[in-house]
């Protein structure tokens, strides 16, 4: 087990390595950089600029001392907020970012298994249907429609819970519940299907045969099947929601991290955008190393120690 | 003295055209100890009896009609707390494809403790000792009582299921295709397992199978269905020497013999009924040789044309004998 986690821990390394060294391939490779825009800035300052950080240096220089500032988790300054650098923008930004995302998470998931769950009973039934129109349009209605409405109603309407911005607990609820709400469809349907197979099972249907039944046959021979394949899915789906969401961070006005994917590379913010795709891939990472530990003690199948 | 009689079973399923007559008016009785083979094309009914015998038939099935006695008890009205304490207990399965049967996420020895103490009242100790002393009269040493489904071959498997079978020393045991999909000498060793318990622990069984030699060489008397309803019911060796029905003179010739390879296997031509819309007279009318006017209006009923030999057809004496 040590054994294997240590072996893990070794191959996210590497993989942090190599999606390091792609990024910065891939971003050197877009034309232009951090200052192309700046048009009214003397061509003399530009150069000051791009020398100050470090730009006018060959390229493999430049991979070579950034590499090395990773090495001691330094990320090196952020070009557009000059003042700051982008180990502090991760560390002021990602706490906000994780909060609403684990509040989500907990809603995706209690909701979106109790959802899944009664649809599979009710399979066919009304509840069923309902469940799973819920479940589409929560899959289908794209985020910014759904903060809007949330805000409109909740916040404008109804006057129960503030517009936007970030301070106490009731700011979070509504940019929490518009975070959740994709998650939660696509765990509630995975959820259904996921049971209805394993109620068309031979094995469930020998477990009738020999009498189980009742919260007995439910728990033990129906759900913990079933929610092998849910517990996949949230490895993926918990490193994206913790570290948050553009646009539903713009909507709400929220100091999250989530921003700083979408705006660094319209900003060739060389080293915002590297720091944030190496932060994202550690908790990714991070997050699909706990699941297939969890996995190992779900599936017996799943023999972690053995799989050296 | 008898241990199961069925009477007049009619189960159908819901499609989309109609419900299907997948099971229609099927009656017989076994008696205690004695292995009763049920043969048939695939789709002809046989886990439809037995499911409904364990009453699992679910949505789009249905029971229609009928009584199945299980030592005096009727299966079909009892109610279902009753029914939860029969099944297993009173009334077990091997299934059909034991490779899926057992739940893959916990131990084999777990599954059989689990039967044993949901319908006894004794210790777990007690219960794991029984699954212990199960697991070696299947064949499988005890001390793979805490391996997981998957580190089984399917014999191994269907060893293991066999076991949870006999756990509660049921009164009577189905065994629905239990060797399909296993290769023919692991077939051939289950085949043996099963027909050496039935003998030494005086076991019920019924043995579900489309392989007539393999049933004909275990059983002691023999259910021929065709198209949802039983068309032949004699000993073996009724059976064998004085086949009857057309149809099950067509089974026998269709099936090759190994101790006779010159033997012609002619094949039945035409092909099963729709049993959504059955037709009314007999359901082998369609692919009958032997076919008259009565066939297509009337539906013959098992008769008994010999003592303890049954066969539903309109044939002087319920059909032919199979020329040897
Ligand atoms: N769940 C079901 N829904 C609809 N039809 C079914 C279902 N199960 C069985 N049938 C139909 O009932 C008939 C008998 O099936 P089955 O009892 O499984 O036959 P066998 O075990 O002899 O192969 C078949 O025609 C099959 O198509
Ligand atoms: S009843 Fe008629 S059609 Fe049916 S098997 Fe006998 S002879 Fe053939
Ligand atoms: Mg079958």
């Amino acid at each position: 087990m040590i054994f294997y986690i240590l072996k893990r821990i070794t191959t996210a390394l590497l993989a942090l390595f190599v999606i390091a060294t792609l990024t910065f391939v891939l971003m050197n490779l877009i034309p232009g950089d951090p200052f192309t825009n700046e048009k009214s800035v003397p061509e003399q300052v530009l150069k000051n600029l791009r020398a100050h950080y470090g730009l006018d240096q060959p390229l493999i220089i430049q991979y070579f001392k950034y590499m090395a500032g990773i090495m001691t988790l330094d990320f090196g300054p952020s070009i557009t907020s000059d003042t700051r650098t982008v180990n502090e923008l991760i560390l002021s930004g990602f706490p906000v970012s994780a909060v609403l995302g684990i509040q989500a998470l907990v809603i995706a998931v209690v909701f979106g298994m109790t959802l899944g769950i009664i649809a599979a009973i009710k399979h066919n039934g009304w509840l069923d249907y309902i469940s799973m129109v819920i479940a589409i349009l929560g899959l289908s209605v794209p985020s910014f429609v759904l903060s809007t409405v949330l805000i409109n109603y909740f916040a404008i309407k109804l006057e129960w819970l503030p517009v936007a911005t970030w301070g106490t607990w009731r700011h979070t609820v509504l940019p929490s519940l518009a975070l959740a709400v994709g998650p939660l469809a696509y765990i509630a349907r995975l959820t259904r299907s996921s049971i209805l197979e394993v109620l068309s099972s031979d094995y469930v249907q020998t477990a009738v045969a020999k009498g189980v039944t009742g919260s007995r046959l439910i728990f033990r021979h129906i759900l913990r099947n079933a929610l092998i394949p849910v517990v996949t899915v949230l490895g993926p789906i918990s490193a994206g929601i913790l570290t948050g969401s553009f646009v539903i961070e713009q909507i709400f006005g929220i100091p999250g991290i989530g921003k700083y994917f979408v705006q660094s590379i319209s900003d060739r913010d060389y080293p915002v955008i590297l720091g944030t795709t190496i932060f994202y891939s550690a908790i990714l990472i991070l997050f699909i190393l706990i699941i297939d530990l969890t996995y190992g003690f779900l599936d017996p199948r799943i023999k972690l120690a053995r799989r050296r | 003295m008898t241990i199961l009689q069925v009477e007049n079973l009619s189960t159908y399923y819901k499609t989309d055209r109609g419900e299907a007559q997948a099971v229609e008016n099927v009656s017989f009785s076994m008696k205690k100890g004695e292995m009763l083979g049920l043969i048939g094309e695939s789709g002809c009914g046989k886990t439809t009896v037995a499911q409904s015998i364990l009453r699992l038939i679910e949505y789009p099935g249905r029971i229609v009609s009928g009584k199945a006695y299980l030592d005096g008890i009727d299966l079909l009205t009892a109610k279902q707390d009753e029914l939860e304490k029969l099944r297993w207990k009173d009334i077990s399965v091997i299934p059909q494809s034991a490779m899926n049967a057992l739940n893959p996420i916990y131990t084999i020895g777990d599954q059989i403790v689990e039967s044993i103490l949901i319908h006894e009242d004794v210790s777990k100790a007690t219960a794991i000792k029984r699954t212990e002393e199960l697991l070696e009269m299947v064949g499988i040493k005890k001390n793979r009582f805490k391996n997981y489904p998957h580190e089984f071959s399917g014999g191994m498997k269907q060893r293991v299921a066999i076991a949870m079978a006999l756990s509660c020393n049921p009164k009577l045991i189905i065994s629905d295709e239990s060797t399909t999909g296993l290769d023919v000498l692991t077939q051939a060793q289950i085949i043996a397992l099963i027909k050496q318990l039935q003998k030494d622990l005086g076991l019920s069984i019924i043995l579900i199978s489309h392989d007539l030699p393999m049933v004909t060489s275990v059983c002691d008397r023999v259910a021929i269905m065709y198209a949802g309803k039983i068309v032949e019911l004699a000993n073996t060796q009724d059976i064998l020497k004085h086949c009857s029905h057309p149809y099950s003179n067509g089974l026998l010739n269709a099936t090759p013999d190994l101790s006779n390879p010159d033997k012609e296997v002619v094949s039945i031509p035409g092909s099963v009924p729709d049993l959504v819309k059955p037709p009314t007279g007999c359901r082998f009318y369609d692919r009958c040789k032997a076919r008259m006017n009565v066939c297509k209006e009337e539906s013959p009923d098992l008769k008994e044309i010999r003592p303890d030999h049954f066969s539903a057809c309109f044939l002087e004496g319920g059909g032919y004998y199979h020329v040897q």
